[in-house]
């Protein structure tokens, strides 16, 4: 038992040395792992700051240090990675910002509610998503429609049915401020998945803080406004 | 084990299969040591997911299958395999001097490969089980040929049943007689035939088989074999065939690799490892690249008349400037930004994308940037990408469909509906052309790997090394290019059997090439690409333009715009490098040595000690709407054989492709040797779509069950139809998706 996995044996080292060792030169083509891009979620929303998952403690993002900031920003917690990444808007296109960090993950909203996500990898690619009035209300059930990439690139669209919960008053703090919310949980299903997106909306309807999904790979992310 | 007691085994597996209703299919298929989906040794009527490629390698006793399978349709699977069974001829008469028996006897271990074909006619429905008719190494050799007829049904959610009756070595135990008569002896002569004749004749035995998903780890499997292992386990006892059962355990370990271990027929242990590829799944769900550049969104011209001036038109400076803003922001990505030219509301840009693996997405990001870069007064915008110094379509897009639908939902087919995509002029330099772009020299050192298959006396040799490459684009269309090997590590140094030849050794003599060529001038050849026409591309390569021939190659292109077909023409003059790869074009005598001639004690081959060829192909290709691409070559082969290819490819939008070719030239089969005709299979893995990275790159794969001299053409760089068709309508359409990303 086991030559023709002795022999495969050589086939597999020689295949996977040639995968995972990247080529250098200056051509561009050959950058297959080098510097081509920081791959993994991991790598790519590093540069800010960077945090162990399971630490749910407050960043070290202190009101005196967004005094020095001078573009407003919103602070973005990749939940499955625990990363967390300061992001300022760089374009607005009809009501819907785009915001980025400074290493190019950028997230887009409509009135706060993400719309899509690029540098993600398992990005969103695009949303019809309801606003916070609807979210308000929470009257009765609406569609939302989520636009992903398929693993041959073809852009497909999947509905779901969302019902929002109202989970009352809720005091929460961002970055040492307190403020008086509305705690509100929006649940879609359809496709065969389930997501509950949660939002916090202060008084004038503004969602002061929520956790929204990307998508099934690269999951929630936690979005707060440090907009004063 | 008598057979009364085992046929009412089958009866009761059998009635349990019937009397299931309603139990929906909801396990996996998994797969046999075949390779091939079903139980333990034996076949089900189960297919795997549409376009799944496994690999399995299947061991018990002495009994070794190392097996790639593809589900070429939902409906249609085939595999092609590599077998050995050890202690081959132990127990033979031939003994102790078998080695220099010959023929068959001579081999400790024995190796043969086949191919297999499945087809599934029916679903599992409610009440009817699902059916599935095999051939099982139904070409060449036959060693292991079996045909069957099967039906599987779940009685549970979790359990499924399998009965169906083989023919061949599967109607080898316990059979039932022979229902549609006899079988014939198989002749072999070089293999390599189709054995029709043989089909469904000879005795036919029932078998049958039980499968429990337990979770969505492991499963139980139980089955009644019908193959008797005549040959291995009877007459040359390489194992002791005690029992008809097998028993198996398997388990899940993740989406990409299962494992099973098993205990065969009442006195071996065996295992199994299967590898699972989906070419239609990305690791972590998507390609990461970094983002894009927002839409800009223009300002209304009433609130900012000013940005929709024209002035802009007047300065002089205004193309260098656009040109140079542009290809800042593009750098990222790879996209160099060769040339643009404009009037007041257009913007023609010309671009290469030597990394992001779907053209649509350069298209896309350099759209982004030209938003952001572009005068207000700009509305249309040309996107032109060139290959090779050709442009090869002009993508033409309205501004304002960008502002409007980069957040729509539908935004990728409203705005492919809205896009014209029409093939680019033959030449296209005028405007403000990057100042840097040519002369232009690159390089890279990478890790290479060598492979040579099938060697008779090993099913795999490789080595592995590093190999320099480097290109100096000398002007747009005019590259010279050259890559130098060497070999750090491996067994490549190894001396297989060369069987006698009869043609001139242009493939078969690799060996040499191999183990005489460390290091190696692989590649050095100057290459003129140009476009002659909006849908004619033409090219001529000097030089040395593979490891084993050099001369010249010449090429014309011609793809109709919107049509499904090209046609193309090919001719090349050669001749044979010498194995050392080095300036040399003299073939030394020893390269001709085979078991038959050339080693001490026998008669000199013949060996001239040059080789030139006239070689050439008339080319067509078609792709069908179904993901299928076929191409036919007519034409003189290296050995100067005349002849054609049929190579038929199943490929998917990201750039996987999996194909069969056939080539039949006037070359008989005895000449040809082993295989009597050239065929294989062909592999294309994109690095994207293993790493999650953008990469142009991939890892092309051509496993030829015989390597020989016959139907063998000319593998120069930079053939025109696949270096050029990504960007046409039809490749940018397939992954426009990766516009908006």
């Amino acid at each position: 038992m086991g030559t023709v996995l002795e022999m495969m044996r050589p086939l597999a080292l020689a295949f996977a040395a040639t995968l995972t060792v990247a080529a250098c030169g200056n051509d561009p083509e050959s950058f297959v792992g080098a510097r081509v891009l920081q791959s993994s979620l991991a790598e790519q929303t590093k540069g800010l700051t960077k945090r162990k998952a399971a630490a749910p403690a407050p960043v070290q993002v202190t009101r005196a240090a967004l005094a020095t900031v001078e573009t407003p920003v919103i602070l973005m917690t990749v939940e499955s990675r625990g990363q967390h990444a300061l992001i300022a808007e760089v374009a607005d296109n009809l009501g819907v910002q785009t915001w980025s960090t400074v290493d190019d993950v950028t997230v887009s909203m409509k009135n706060g509610v993400v719309v899509a996500t690029r540098g993600f990898g398992a990005d969103l690619m695009a949303a019809s998503v309801p606003n916070p009035a609807v979210l308000q209300s929470a009257a009765k059930s609406y569609g939302r429609i989520h636009t992903y990439l398929d693993g041959t690139d073809r852009a497909v669209q999947m509905n779901f049915t969302c019902n929002v919960t109202n989970l009352g008053a809720q005091a929460i703090e961002v970055v040492e401020i307190v403020y008086q919310t509305r705690h509100v949980s929006e649940t879609c299903t359809g496709n065969g998945i389930e997501f509950t997106n949660e939002y916090w909306l202060d008084g004038s309807a503004h969602i002061r803080k929520s956790r929204q999904l990307v998508s099934q790979d690269a999951g929630y992310l936690v979005i707060e406004d440090l907009r004063r | 084990m008598n057979l009364r007691r085992n046929m009412q085994r089958v009866a009761s597996l059998v009635a349990m299969g019937l009397m299931a209703t309603g139990a929906g299919a909801e396990t996996r298929p998994t797969l046999n040591f075949y390779g091939a989906t079903g139980l333990i040794d034996m076949p089900s009527a189960e297919m795997q997911p549409d376009g799944l490629l496994t690999i399995t390698s299947g061991h018990f006793g002495p009994v070794s299958r190392t097996t790639l399978s593809f589900q070429i349709t939902p409906r249609l699977s085939g595999s092609f395999r590599f077998l050995g069974i050890r202690n081959w001829n132990r127990f033979s008469s031939c003994q102790p001097s078998c080695s220099s028996a010959g023929g068959i006897e001579a081999f400790e271990t024995y190796y043969d490969r086949s191919f297999d074909l499945r087809y599934q006619i029916l679903d599992e429905g409610k009440y009817l089980p699902a059916l599935a008719i095999g051939l099982q190494d139904f070409v060449g050799t036959g060693s292991i040929a079996g045909e069957y007829l099967v039906a599987t049904k779940h009685v549970t959610p979790d359990v499924k049943v399998s009965a169906g009756l083989g023919w061949g070595r599967l109607g080898s135990y316990s059979s039932i007689g022979s229902p549609l008569g006899d079988r014939p002896k198989l002749v072999i002569g070089k293999g390599g035939n189709f054995n029709f004749d043989q089909w469904f004749r000879g005795p036919a035995a029932p078998f049958a088989g039980v499968e429990w998903q337990v979770n969505d780890a492991w499963t139980v499997k139980a089955e009644y074999s019908s193959d008797n292992y005549t040959e291995e386990a009877g007459n040359r006892r390489t194992f002791d065939r005690r029992s008809p059962f097998n028993f198996g355990v398997e388990y899940q370990r993740n989406e990409n690799m299962r494992l099973g271990a098993y205990y065969m027929y009442g006195s071996e242990v065996g295992f199994a490892a299967h590898f699972i590829l989906n070419p239609k799944k990305r690791p972590g769900g998507g390609i990461a690249t970094s983002a894009p550049d927002p839409i800009e969104r223009r300002p209304s011209r009433q609130a900012d008349p000013e940005a929709w001036s024209s002035d802009w038109l007047a300065q002089t400076d205004a193309g260098s400037i656009l040109r140079t803003n542009l290809a800042k922001r593009l750098e990222d990505d790879g996209i160099l930004v060769d040339g643009i030219s404009y009037n007041g509301s257009t913007a023609v840009v010309r671009i290469r994308n030597p990394r992001l693996d779907a053209e649509a997405q350069a298209i896309g990001r350099t759209a982004r940037a030209m938003t952001k870069v572009m005068p207000a007064s700009v509305e249309q915008f040309e996107i032109v990408p060139v290959v090779n110094g050709m442009p090869v379509s002009r993508v033409v897009i309205r501004r304002s469909d960008l502002e409007a639908l980069e957040f729509d939902p539908q935004g990728a087919e409203k705005l492919l509906e809205r896009v014209s995509i029409v093939s680019a002029p033959a030449t296209m330099r005028d405007g403000f052309n990057d100042p840097d772009a040519f002369p232009k020299f690159t390089w890279s050192v990478g890790p290479y790997a060598r492979l040579r298959l099938f060697d008779q006396n090993a099913p795999f040799k490789a080595g592995v090394g590093l190999r320099a490459n480097a290109k100096y684009e000398v002007a747009p269309g005019l590259i010279l290019s050259g890559s130098v090997t060497k070999l750090l590590a491996g067994n490549l140094d190894d001396r297989p059997p060369i069987p006698g030849r009869k043609l001139q050794p242009v493939r078969s003599a690799n060996y040499f090439y191999d183990s005489l060529g460390d290091p190696a001038l692989e590649t050095l050849a100057l290459a003129y690409y140009r476009k002659l026409g909006p849908e004619v591309y033409g090219r001529i390569s000097l030089g040395y333009l593979e490891r084993m021939f050099g001369g010249v190659s010449t090429e014309l292109l011609w793809m109709p715009t919107n049509r499904r077909w090209a046609i193309g023409a090919e001719v090349n003059y050669v001749a044979q490098r010498s194995p050392d790869q080095k300036f040399g074009f003299t073939l030394p005598a020893e390269m001709y040595d085979t078991d038959a001639c050339g080693l001490a004690g026998q008669s000199a081959c013949a060996s001239p000690s040059s080789y030139r060829v006239l070689t050439g192909h008339v080319s067509g290709y078609y792709r069908f709407n179904n993901g299928f691409h076929a191409q036919v070559d007519v034409g003189r082969y290296l050995a100067g054989d005349i002849g054609a290819t049929l190579s038929v490819k199943r490929e998917f939008e990201n750039g996987w492709k999996v194909g069969a070719f056939v080539t039949k030239t006037n070359v008989s089969a005895a000449d040809f040797g082993s295989g009597s005709f050239d065929k294989g299979i062909t592999i294309e893995i994109p690095f994207a779509a293993l790493t999650g990275k953008p990469s142009r790159q991939q890892r092309s794969s051509v496993l030829r069950p015989f390597g020989r001299d016959g139907g063998q053409r000319l593998e120069v760089e930079g053939r025109l139809y696949d270096t050029v068709r990504d960007y046409r309508e039809s490749g940018l359409d397939e992954q426009w998706g990766r516009f908006w990303k």
